[in-house]
C-alpha cells in the first residue's frame, strides 16, 4: 500500500464522474456546452441552442444568407456546488482508498446530481414556459401522444423528452396500452425502464420540484433548456487535485483532497453548473391540477 | 692470303670464339646459380605451406570435435528442460494444484504485474480510453490509490 494520498482524488474524481453521469441521463435532453475549462462561479457560457433548419435553394447570395434563424444561444450563469466529506486519517490508513471511495462516491454523486436538477427544475414554471395542460393524477399514453402533438405544433427541436416525477412515470408503466403491447410489454415490465415513447426519450425525475404550480412532468425539445458546466479553478496548498471528465457528454467534476489541521482528511467534490431558459415555447408543462 | 695471313686471321677467329665461348660460359654459369636459388626458395616456401595446411588441417579437426560437444550439449540441455517442466508439473500435481500448461503466452506480464494505476494515470482526463480503462480496473486502481 502507497502512503501516499496523491492518487486518491484522480480515482475519485473518476468514480464521482461515473456515477454522477448515470444520476443525470436527461442532461442529453437539453442543449448543453460541457467543459472541463476553468471558470469561475458568475461567469457565463454561451449555448446554442438546437434548432430546426431549413434548407434553401443557392442562389445569387451564395452561402452568406443565414438560413437557419431560430439558432440562438441562451447565456447560462455559472454556479459553483460542492459536497465536502472529512475522514479520520487512521479510518483511511486502516481501510484504503476503497473505503474513501465506497463512503464518499455515492453520497457526492448524488448532492451534485440534486444540486444540478434543482436548477433545471426552478426553471419550469408558468413565468418561463407556459404552454401546459392539466393531465390529472396520472399520465396515459394518450396524453403523451397529446403532448407531442403540442412540441410539434411549436416545432420544438429534436431530440425531444419526457420527464416525469415518479407518480406520472409509474402511470405510464400501468397505461395498458403499453404494457400491453406485444413488443413493448415485455421489457418493461422486467425493467421498469420505458425507454422511448412517442419518438421522445422518457425520463424519471424522483425530486422533479411541482414549483407550486402542481408541475408533475413536462415535455421538451432540446432547443428548451440551456445547460452549461465547468471545473472550478481549485488551488488550495498542501491539497491534492483531480479532474474526471466523461467522454461522452463532456461533463466533468473536480475532486480535492487534503489534510486539515484537525489531522482529518478533508475530501470535495465540486463543479460549476448553470441551467437557462432556451426557447420557451419548446416546452409544454404537465400538471396533476 | 698467304699462310701467315691464314694463320693470324685463323688466331683471331679463335680468340673470337673463345671469348664468345667465355661469355656463353660465365652467362650459364650465372643463369645455373639463379635457378638453383630461386628453386631452393621455392621449396622453403612449399614447405612452409604445407606446414601451414598441416596445422589448419589440425585445427579444423578440433572445431570439428567442439561443434559436436556442442551440439551434444544442446541436445542434452533440450532433454533436461523438459524434464524440469515434467518435474514442476510433478511438484504442482503433489501439492494439489493443476499443472498448468506452458504456452506462449507465458511470455506475458501477469495481471499483477500491470501497474493500472500509472496506466491509468497516463491517459489523458476526458479522454474515452481513461473512463473505460477505470471501469474495466476499477477495483485494481482504487487498491493501488492509497
Amino acid at each position: 500500500m502507497a502512503n501516499s494520498i496523491a492518487n486518491a482524488p484522480a480515482i475519485l474524481a473518476e468514480s464521482v464522474i461515473a456515477s454522477l453521469k448515470g444520476k443525470l441521463p436527461a442532461l442529453r435532453a437539453f442543449s448543453s456546452v460541457f467543459t472541463a475549462a476553468e471558470s469561475g462561479a458568475g461567469k457565463t457560457v454561451q449555448v446554442p441552442l438546437i434548432g430546426t433548419s431549413t434548407a434553401t435553394e443557392f442562389s445569387t447570395g451564395g452561402y452568406l444568407t443565414q438560413d437557419d434563424a431560430t439558432i440562438t444561444a441562451a447565456n447560462v450563469t455559472l454556479k459553483h456546488f460542492k459536497v465536502s466529506s472529512r475522514f479520520s486519517p487512521l479510518d483511511v490508513k486502516m481501510y484504503g482508498a476503497q473505503f474513501l471511495s465506497n463512503a464518499f462516491v455515492p453520497t457526492a454523486a448524488n448532492a451534485l446530481a440534486e444540486k444540478c436538477l434543482a436548477e433545471i427544475g426552478a426553471l419550469i414554471t408558468n413565468a418561463n414556459y407556459s404552454s401546459n395542460v392539466d393531465t390529472g393524477a396520472a399520465l396515459t399514453y394518450a396524453e403523451v401522444v397529446t403532448a407531442k402533438g403540442v412540441l410539434d405544433a411549436a416545432k420544438a427541436a429534436e431530440p425531444r423528452a419526457f420527464i416525469l416525477n415518479p407518480t406520472y412515470a409509474n402511470g405510464l408503466l400501468s397505461d395498458a396500452t403499453i404494457i400491453g403491447n406485444s413488443v413493448l410489454g415485455a421489457g418493461i415490465l422486467t425493467s421498469g425502464q420505458i425507454g422511448t415513447l412517442a419518438g421522445a426519450a422518457v425520463y424519471q425525475w424522483n425530486s422533479l420540484p411541482t414549483n407550486a404550480e402542481n408541475l408533475a412532468g413536462f415535455a421538451c425539445g432540446a432547443d428548451a433548456i440551456a445547460v452549461a458546466s465547468a471545473l472550478p479553478m481549485s488551488e488550495i496548498p498542501g491539497f491534492e487535485v483531480a479532474n474526471a471528465v466523461d467522454a461522452d457528454t463532456g461533463l466533468g467534476v473536480q475532486v480535492l483532497m487534503g489534510q486539515e489541521q484537525s489531522g482529518y482528511y478533508n475530501v470535495t467534490a465540486t463543479l460549476l453548473f448553470g441551467a437557462a431558459v432556451g426557447r420557451a415555447t419548446s416546452l409544454h408543462r404537465l400538471k396533476t391540477a | 692470303m698467304t699462310i701467315e695471313e691464314q694463320l693470324l686471321a685463323a688466331t683471331a677467329a679463335v680468340s673470337g670464339l673463345t671469348a664468345e665461348r667465355d661469355d656463353l660460359r660465365s652467362t650459364v654459369e650465372k643463369m645455373t646459380v639463379g635457378v638453383s636459388a630461386e628453386l631452393e626458395s621455392l621449396k622453403v616456401e612449399a614447405a612452409s605451406k604445407d606446414a601451414k595446411l598441416a596445422e589448419l588441417t589440425a585445427a579444423l579437426e578440433v572445431a570439428v570435435k567442439e561443434s559436436e560437444s556442442l551440439k551434444a550439449l544442446v541436445v542434452q540441455h533440450e532433454a533436461a528442460k523438459v524434464s524440469a517442466s515434467k518435474e514442476a508439473a510433478k511438484i504442482v500435481a503433489s501439492v494439489g494444484v493443476s499443472p498448468v500448461e506452458l504456452s506462449p503466452a507465458d511470455g506475458k506480464p501477469s495481471a499483477e504485474a500491470v501497474d493500472h494505476m500509472a496506466t491509468f494515470l497516463s491517459l489523458p482526463v476526458g479522454s474515452k480510453e481513461r473512463n473505460e480503462y477505470f471501469a474495466a480496473h476499477k477495483h485494481a486502481i482504487i487498491k493501488a490509490a492509497i
